[in-house]
């Protein structure tokens, strides 16, 4: 985990090519003293990162991100409002790259929506 | 090319930019103009998106967002306003990682604003390493919030 005591994956599983993750975020965690002061907003390169780590855990491979496209970052994720992150990928290694499409979600909807290319470091 | 409005260089960014420690990700301002800038980051020893000792893939482009955080936020103070507005990442329409800079090397970052709706800036962004060689390259749209 790049973030020291970010998160805690509290649960994990596959439906057919669907891998799905429940995260527990650590609302008290220093970031949210930066981003934003007295406003906690999870900042959208951290959700990239969780999937780059939920690519890592899933492949057993070190990834280095190569590109994202169409990244949408939907709702504001405040984990003081609730914790829960659930991640919902498909990973394809196509021998170059791994290719992960996700959807990260919250209690109140989706939070962020990404197409990204990894490669083994 | 519109002129460059900065007689000297701006190190110390910090009250123009709404990400504070240990969320900051730009350190410098080398020019300004109304649609262009050019930012710089020093990769500090301790930031909290490290890779070893490299600063990881989401740390770059959290300097490229914050990149284009400086230009608003210099460009809210020739507007005089003060505290910047908050704003953060809607849609990374592409971004593109070529590599990584380590612990103490400097980047610099070319901002352009492609076009501004309501509170939606799309901007396009690409990071030199210390040798000049591009590291980075995005496209991505920003919201602002009051």
């Amino acid at each position: 985990m790049l973030l020291k005591d970010f998160y805690q994956v509290v649960n994990s599983s596959k439906e057919a090519d669907l891998y799905i993750s429940k995260l527990k975020i650590e609302k008290d965690h220093m970031i949210y003293q930066g981003h934003f002061p007295g406003r906690p907003v999870t900042p959208g390169v951290v959700l990239m990162q969780l999937f780059k780590e939920e690519a890592e855990r899933r492949t057993g491979k070190k990834l280095r991100l190569n590109r994202a496209d169409n990244v949408k970052f939907i709702s504001v994720f405040d984990p003081t409002q609730n914790s829960e992150l659930i991640l919902e990928t498909t990973i394809e290694d196509t021998g170059d790259f791994i290719k992960l499409n996700g959807v990260a979600k919250s209690a109140e909807g989706v939070v962020m929506k990404i197409n990204s290319l990894y490669v083994a470091s | 090319m519109a002129e460059n409005l900065l007689d000297h260089p701006i190190y110390g960014v910090q009250d123009l930019i709404p990400q504070k420690e240990p969320f900051v990700f730009v350190d410098t301002l080398y020019e300004y103009t109304g649609l262009t800038g050019i930012t710089g980051f020093e990769v500090p020893k301790g930031n909290v998106l490290l890779d070893g000792d490299e600063l990881s893939e989401s740390g770059l482009i959290e300097h490229m967002a914050q990149s284009m955080s400086l230009h608003r936020g210099y460009q809210g103070t020739l507007q005089g306003n003060g505290t910047p507005k908050t704003g953060f990442i809607g849609v990374i329409k592409t971004v593109e990682i070529l590599g990584l800079p380590k612990i103490g090397e400097k980047v610099k970052t070319y901002v352009e604003i492609l076009h501004e709706i309501m509170n939606v800036t799309s901007v396009s962004a690409r990071t030199e390493n210390e040798k000049g060689e591009v590291i980075a390259i995005s496209e991505m749209k920003t919201v602002t919030v009051k």
